[in-house]
């Protein structure tokens, strides 16, 4: 990937935050860029006291909350192909409309 | 002429069970204050004010023939517009979900609606929950009804808002990092983040999956523990919500009438460095008297506090970015379609549909989360996230409660913090600890600043103590007035 950042000083340049921006589906502008480029570096500057922290032993320990019930595993009921539809901004013979995927 | 403010909410639901007072006719009040008051407070961005009258003549209907009404019997109350509600829009503050109709109600919504709250509209909120001052709403901001030059905090700024300002007797919000607790703080209205699971998320729209939590806001304890009382619980449709027993927060409070014994811990990380001087003496001035009320306070320690900015937005960041993948312009929401490609489709859809904090955040997370930072960002502030739960756990072994300022400052001028993303997240410093460890913690108003802003009290507890909270609010509530002034129309 063009212009990764080196770790240690967390310096994203233009390409860095062009292909990040690729990966998050977005297409931002030269100027949306450039502010993306600033503040997420200011942010990340910020952030990268983080990697001082001391974990020691006590940072392995449990995040998640024991026993999450789990639902019992049978059908029920759904929303209706209308319902799904209803908000999609384009639609044909039930289903979802989207951009042609394969040429030809 | 628009009205006397709402009794409260268990007096005006009694009232209007017992026929003394019509639904319709507090509803009718309340959307003339609305129309009168919310032109440049801009609370609600929308209210649905036919179907609040045929709800609300409903519950007259149901009264004449004879039923029992719910708990919150008329009660006029707003959704913060991340909320589902069957057959509205529901567009959490997005130009992505401008024209989104939900196709089923939020479980939260269900219980008030089987409650008889009559819901009058959505409120204005940060797109997606992300922002603490409500300027990050597509569809403008908010103001303060104390001070219509700054903001009412945020996400949840038009829910404190409203309630601020008597267009509504409660207000549901959501809290991902502090977004019920600091614009309640910032509004002077007293607000609940319950336990994470506490209320079901089901039918909320997602920002930050292990963080989000629905929140009440009303003008008092007594109001915020009616309205809980009525939407706490399980829910099937949402796997981490907590099975244990709702209690009866409302009746409950009676049972305390004083704070003896009580063990309240202010840990010195928090009520110290960084504070505004006027919020610092206002937040003093109340933990003296919660001890004059007969608590005990004292010193503790959350040493790892100082991390918890980071890591909170590194982890919500993180799951915002995968949460807002759904959003491509195919299923719903706004559709742009570019070079008329695939994936042209999905980036022009995106881009014109999310906001700039929010663009933000989707790359900082997807930054946090790639091949070669994973473990470094967000592997090492999920690890950072259970020393914090620790933290606290540790300091819980000395104390019942934790004080300490809601927000480390009073409202501040719209506009003064858009341009550095740090500095608004800097308002959420005493606020994400309590989201980072599932903690329940409540905002109480506990005085003014010079310049006439409400400044707030946050009290934490343990998992589960949301009953604890509400009665210690309340015991403060009644020998203080702080909760009863009301900014001037």
């Amino acid at each position: 990937m063009p212009g990764v950042p080196d770790k240690p000083e967390l310096e994203l340049d233009r390409a860095f935050v062009r292909a990040l921006s690729g990966l998050c589906r977005l297409h931002l502008t030269d100027a949306a860029e450039a502010s993306a480029q600033q503040r997420l570096a200011a942010v990340l500057q910020a952030f990268s006291a983080l990697r001082a922290v001391d974990l020691g032993q006590d940072g392995d320990g449990e995040n998640v909350a024991a026993g999450v019930p789990l639902r019992p595993d049978l059908p029920e009921p759904v929303l209706s192909q209308e319902q799904v539809l209803a908000n999609a901004s384009q639609k044909l013979g039930g289903a979802f409309l989207v951009p042609r995927v394969i040429e030809g | 002429m628009t009205g006397p403010p709402f009794l409260p909410v268990a007096e005006l639901a009694a009232q209007v069970r017992t026929g003394e007072l019509r639904a319709v006719d507090v509803v009718t009040a309340a959307l003339a204050r609305c129309r009168t008051r919310d032109g440049d407070l801009h609370a609600f961005v929308e209210l649905t004010t036919e179907q609040a009258l045929r709800d609300a003549e409903a519950i007259d209907q149901r009264r004449q023939r004879g039923a029992i009404l719910g708990p919150l019997a008329g009660v006029p109350m707003a959704l913060k517009d991340n909320l589902l509600r069957q057959g509205m829009v529901a567009a959490s503050g997005s130009r992505m979900l401008e024209h989104f109709v939900a196709p089923y109600s939020a479980t939260v919504v269900e219980r008030i609606a089987a409650a008889d709250a009559v819901i009058l509209g959505r409120t204005n909120m940060d797109e997606f929950g992300m922002g603490s001052s409500t300027e990050h709403s597509a569809f403008g901001p908010t103001r303060n009804p104390w001070a219509r030059d700054c903001v009412p905090g945020g996400s949840s700024g038009g829910a404190a808002a409203a309630v601020a300002a008597d267009l509504v007797a409660a207000a549901l919000g959501s809290d991902t990092g502090g977004s019920v607790r600091q614009p309640a703080a910032l509004c002077g209205v007293t607000g609940l983040k319950p336990t994470y699971g506490r209320l079901s998320r089901h039918g909320l729209i997602a920002y930050a999956s292990s963080l989000d939590c629905i929140g009440v806001l009303g003008r008092s304890a007594a109001d915020v523990a009616a309205v809980l009382a009525a939407i706490a619980g399980g829910d099937d449709r949402d796997a981490t919500s907590l099975r244990a027993d709702v209690a009866d927060y409302g009746a409950a409070l009676a049972q305390r009438t004083d704070l003896r014994g009580l063990r309240i811990g202010v840990p010195w990380q928090l009520n110290g460095p960084g504070l505004d001087a006027e919020v610092a003496a206002a937040t003093g001035s109340a933990v003296e008297a919660l001890r004059q009320l007969g608590a005990v306070t004292v010193a503790c320690e959350l040493k790892r506090i100082q991390h918890a900015i980071p890591t909170y937005y590194l982890l919500a960041a993180a799951e915002a970015s995968s949460n807002l993948a759904r959003y491509d312009g195919i299923r719903f929401g706004l559709r742009r379609e570019g070079s008329g490609r695939l994936e042209s489709m999905y980036a022009a859809s995106r881009s014109a549909g999310f906001g700039a904090e929010v663009q933000l955040r989707i790359l900082l997370g997807t930054f946090a989360l790639r091949a070669g930072y994973h473990e470094e960002f967000y592997g090492r502030a999920t690890r950072v996230r259970a020393l914090l739960r620790q933290d606290f756990a540790r300091a819980f072994a000395d104390c019942e409660l934790i004080a300490c300022p809601t927000s480390p400052v009073p409202a501040f001028p719209l506009g003064s913090k858009l341009d550095d993303p740090l500095a608004m997240y800097l308002c959420d410093a005493l606020t994400v600890p309590m989201s980072l460890a599932g903690l329940p913690a409540l905002s109480l108003p506990c005085g003014f600043t010079a310049a006439g802003l409400p400044v707030g009290l946050q009290l934490t507890a343990p998992a589960l103590q949301e009953q604890l909270l509400l009665q210690t609010a309340h015991v403060y509530q009644q020998h203080t007035d702080f909760h009863r002034q009301r900014p001037a129309p």
